[in-house]
């Protein structure tokens, strides 16, 4: 039971409790994170989640008497059995970090020293805790036992960049239970990597809370991974906690708006295939934040109490919830049952792919990728296959989704399409008519029809131009536009992706990472594109702008009647999306078939470990739709 | 929620004090860089005398008449100094500008094209960078004998391979990064790419390093002008003066003591500048951190 005020007033104080935390932004009155207060008991776990920018880490950090640069802890107390680590001195808090609560960042690639061999950095927790050199080696034993490390000597000699990514996230988790810490906070340990990674860790991590009888914080903007982990939900928004309480009680019928708009916004691999919805606008800066409820300038029930005054707290079943509006129906989410049929809600799945010609088709492509060993020689060149005698077809209008993991060869597909990548061998044709790799020999037209949309946000964008020249430049070079005309269309593009015209006139540093991948979209349409290939768009974002783009995408689709190549590791997305699925492995297809079909009953083995390995919400959850609730 | 998007375009503020472009520090390089480029621009129009006549015997200590005395020839060391700031600074910049255009241009092709001409150009680089720049310069020079456009050119040469290095480093980054890519992708040209997408990107660091490459082809120069093969007598020049009046440096030390305050001030006053300059750019802030204070 989470109680708001004061969660420390039970008789026993083992384990973890938070009260009244408080981080402001240094020299101003502005806080990143406050009134944030909840309880963890040994053996226990607790998930934080959020959107970025909600204060996740900030809280996540603050646990150890932490800040980042620039911020301050201002207020509150964190118990670990009963003793104050905020109030400890400098030196008293530098000891018990590691050994009575430890942190696992979220990228171990650079939270790992390089310079030193994995097993001499997990020994190096244990610092003088142990007598002699046969009992430290017991313990880091026993360490990477827990985090289902093989325990070789061989293994701990290697330096982190000898190790894959799960490993070295093993390596971190090892080192942070080394010391048998009370507290274990997990910062999104499982973000970035591989979905079958990923599955493996959750039942790493899933072990550890089952024998080591820490409290483990896990933080993650993942609903899916923390619905299948933790006991308890903390909901931060804006710094604050929107609501809290029992997994089961927050996922199957969440009470605040943003909750559930959040846990609508999953999608799903389960149940009938919904039109994902977004939450409209970002989540709001410390300075920008209005006196009342953070979520009020983004909340369809908002009204002018909930701008201007911070709302009690309401006891729930098993926590609370902080809303003007706790458990009333959203306007917005209406569903299609009660929207009549034909409108938005279901997808009309399948039934888009055209029994016609082709539009892209590519026969028994192969593609390499170089490694350079020789200063001098290219010759020396080693390779590596990345796509071996691949063949697909996307026909007119079509939606395609290619899945796999990382390494199985979808982004050397998708590169070879766009014109960035040499194949060796083997044909493509666009509209019957043979494609060269070289973008340059394509000729305007052809590249004009395929466009590409990028995975990373903040790379995707020239940060020195601004959103005008971004989108001026396909404008001038494939139409000639004189430069009115291009200010026109810019609007135009603009308003087909949801965004207001004034963003002319911003850099992408003034943008967020949706809106960011929405002018990425823009420009691309700027082409008026027959194809466009979409580069895992969505992994590097939060779930609730996640489901915002794909919204976005279905619409642009239905609107602009264009093919879709769509790329991404995460099935449940492209189920809301595809209507054809071709699932890849280490460059060779394993299956092929209609989105509604192979998700009924996947044929192949290696798609069924692919969609087991997916943390999915399980049906029962909030869809935001009555007739499921 | 359109109602909340108002632009945010900061108010450049005007005064110097209160820039966003420099620190404190900055703005002390600014100062001192600009007072020798003053000298520099205006000396030849205020020198008292005429920079070449002799006025007394060598060595005059400085008097009402002659501020800072008489040079080994008798010559009025401040008209001297005033005249001699222009052919130092000019050089110095026309010879950074030349290294500039062949770095840049191996830098950026390098980086960009990678494969066969990288190497190439690179390993070639790497041969041009173990020569030290003043043996390399004294190289020419004693090959095609002095003048002021092999200076020039010589000077550049030096400097090309070290900025070739640091653009490439810098443009190596940015090559990979998805927005050149979709330029590639659209078939846009490498003059374009270039100057639109990769340069303005490496500004920073190129930035830093021309503010260093001129400081060192100042030294450079000087040094030539000291040892005899650049600037040749009897042209007033910082270096040369310097080097001319060494041997009178215990009996007359003022009549170089100002061209060697000048050099010290130019170069420790561009290091300022460099070390205070905050990037100017509008897209490399972090600026909801930057409004937030």
């Amino acid at each position: 039971m989470l109680t708001p005020d004061n969660p420390g007033n039970h008789q026993d104080a083992a384990g973890l409790a938070v009260e009244d935390l408080r981080v402001d932004l240094d020299g101003t009155s502005f806080d990143v994170v406050r009134d944030v207060g909840f309880r963890c008991r040994p053996g226990e776990a607790i998930g934080i989640v959020g959107e970025s920018g909600s204060g996740k880490t900030t809280v996540g950090m603050a646990l150890l008497g932490y800040t980042r640069p620039g911020m301050s802890i201002r207020a509150g107390r964190v118990l670990i059995d009963g003793t104050d680590v905020l109030s400890l001195t400098a030196d008293k808090a530098t000891r018990i970090r590691g050994r009575t609560i430890s942190y696992v960042p979220q990228e171990p690639a650079k939270a790992l020293s390089p310079a030193m061999r994995v097993g001499r950095q997990i020994a190096e927790m244990l610092d003088g805790q142990e007598p002699d050199g046969q009992a430290v080696a017991d313990r880091v034993a026993a360490a990477c036992e827990a985090a289902q490390l093989p325990f070789d000597t061989e293994l701990l000699r290697r330096y982190p960049h000898e190790l894959s990514g799960g490993q070295q996230q093993r390596v971190a988790i090892a080192m942070a239970l080394a010391a048998r810490p009370r507290v274990v906070v997990m910062d999104e340990p499982t973000t970035g990597l591989d979905v079958m990674v990923q599955s493996r860790l959750l039942d790493v991590i899933r072990r550890i809370r089952a024998t080591t009888g820490a409290s483990i914080v896990y933080i993650s903007h993942d609903l899916g991974v923390v619905r299948s982990l933790v006991d308890k939900v903390v909901v931060l928004y804006g710094g604050r906690i929107a609501e809290a309480g029992s997994t089961d009680d927050i996922f199957r019928s969440p009470v605040h708006p943003y909750t559930r708009r959040l846990i609508a916004a999953v999608p799903r691999l389960d149940g009938p295939r919904l039109r994902l919805r977004g939450i409209p606008g970002s989540a709001p800066q410390p300075s920008s934040r209005v006196p009342g409820c953070p979520f009020a300038p983004r909340c369809a029930l908002a009204t002018d109490q909930c701008e201007h005054q911070m709302p009690p707290v309401t006891q729930t079943p098993t926590g609370y919830v902080r809303c003007w509006h706790a458990g009333e129906p959203d306007p917005e989410m209406v569903g299609p049952e009660t929207a009549g049929p034909g409108t938005a809600g279901e997808q009309p799945a399948g039934s888009r792919a055209p029994a016609g010609a082709a539009l892209l088709t590519l026969t028994d492509l192969h593609a390499v990728y170089r490694r350079r060993v020789s200063l001098l020689r290219a010759s020396r060149d080693t390779t590596a296959v990345a796509v071996a005698s691949l063949s697909l077809s996307i026909g007119d209008g079509e939606c395609v989704a290619l899945v796999g993991e990382s390494g199985s060869g979808k982004t050397t597909i998708a590169r070879c399409v766009a014109g960035l990548h040499r194949w060796t061998s083997g044909q493509m044709t666009f509209a019957g008519r043979p494609v060269p790799a070289d973008p340059r020999k394509r000729g305007s037209g052809l590249r004009r029809s395929i466009q590409i949309v990028f995975q990373d946000p903040d790379g995707s964008l020239n940060p020195q131009m601004p959103v005008a020249e971004l989108l001026g430049r396909p404008l001038k070079r494939d139409f000639n536009l004189p430069p009115r005309a291009r200010t026109a269309r810019s609007a135009e593009l603009l308003d087909l992706v949801h965004l207001p015209a004034s963003y002319t006139r911003r850099y992408p540093a003034e943008l967020s990472g949706g809106e960011k991948q929405r002018v990425a979209l823009a420009r691309a349409l700027a082409a008026r594109p027959r194809l466009l290939v979409c580069d895992e768009i969505t992994s590097a974002l939060d779930v609730a702008v996640q489901a915002s783009i794909l919204e976005l995408l279905m619409e642009l689709r239905a609107e602009l009647a264009m093919a879709i190549l769509f790329i991404s590791h995460d099935l449940a997305v492209v189920r809301a999306i595809s209507d054809r699925v071709v699932v890849l492995r280490a460059g060779i297809v394993r299956e092929s078939r209609g989105t509604d079909e192979l998700f009924a009953a996947p044929a192949d083995s290696y798609t069924s470990e692919l969609l087991a390995a997916v943390p999915d919400l399980p049906p029962g959850d909030y869809s935001g739709f009555a007739s499921q609730i | 929620m359109s109602a909340q998007v108002v632009d945010t375009e900061p108010v450049r503020l005007g005064r110097l004090a209160g820039s966003r472009r420099f620190s404190r520090r900055g703005i002390v390089g600014l100062g001192m860089v600009g007072v020798v480029v003053l000298v520099a621009i205006i000396g030849p129009f205020v020198a008292p005398d005429d920079a070449y006549r002799i006025y007394g015997a060598p060595y005059t200590p400085p008097s009402a008449s002659h501020l800072l005395g008489l040079d080994y020839l008798g010559r009025d060391a401040l008209s001297r100094f005033l005249a001699g700031g222009r052919s130092t600074l000019l050089l110095a910049l026309a010879a950074t500008a030349v290294g500039y255009a062949i770095g840049l241009t191996v830098g950026l092709l390098a980086a960009y094209r990678g494969g066969f001409l990288e190497r190439i150009l690179m390993r070639a680089t790497d041969v041009l960078l173990v020569f030290p720049g003043l043996i390399f310069v004294l190289l020419l020079v004693a090959v095609y004998g002095s003048n002021t456009l092999l200076l020039i050119v010589g000077v550049g040469l030096a400097n090309a391979p070290r900025i070739a290095r640091v653009v490439y480093t810098a443009a190596l980054r940015v090559v990979e990064l998805p927005y050149i890519e979709y330029a590639r992708a659209g078939g846009e040209r490498i003059w374009y790419i270039a100057r639109k997408e990769l340069l303005p990107n490496i500004f920073s660091p190129i930035a830093v390093d021309f503010g260093i490459r001129l400081s060192g082809s100042i030294l450079l120069i000087a040094g030539l002008s000291f040892l005899g093969f650049g600037i040749q007598p009897p042209a007033p020049d910082w270096g040369l003066i310097i080097s001319e009046n060494l041997t009178g440096f215990p009996v007359q030390p003022y009549c170089m003591i100002a061209p060697i305050l000048a050099i010290a001030f130019l170069t420790v006053g561009i290091n300022l500048i460099i070390d205070g300059w905050r990037g100017g750019s509008r897209a490399s802030k972090d600026r909801s951190l930057a409004n937030a204070r």
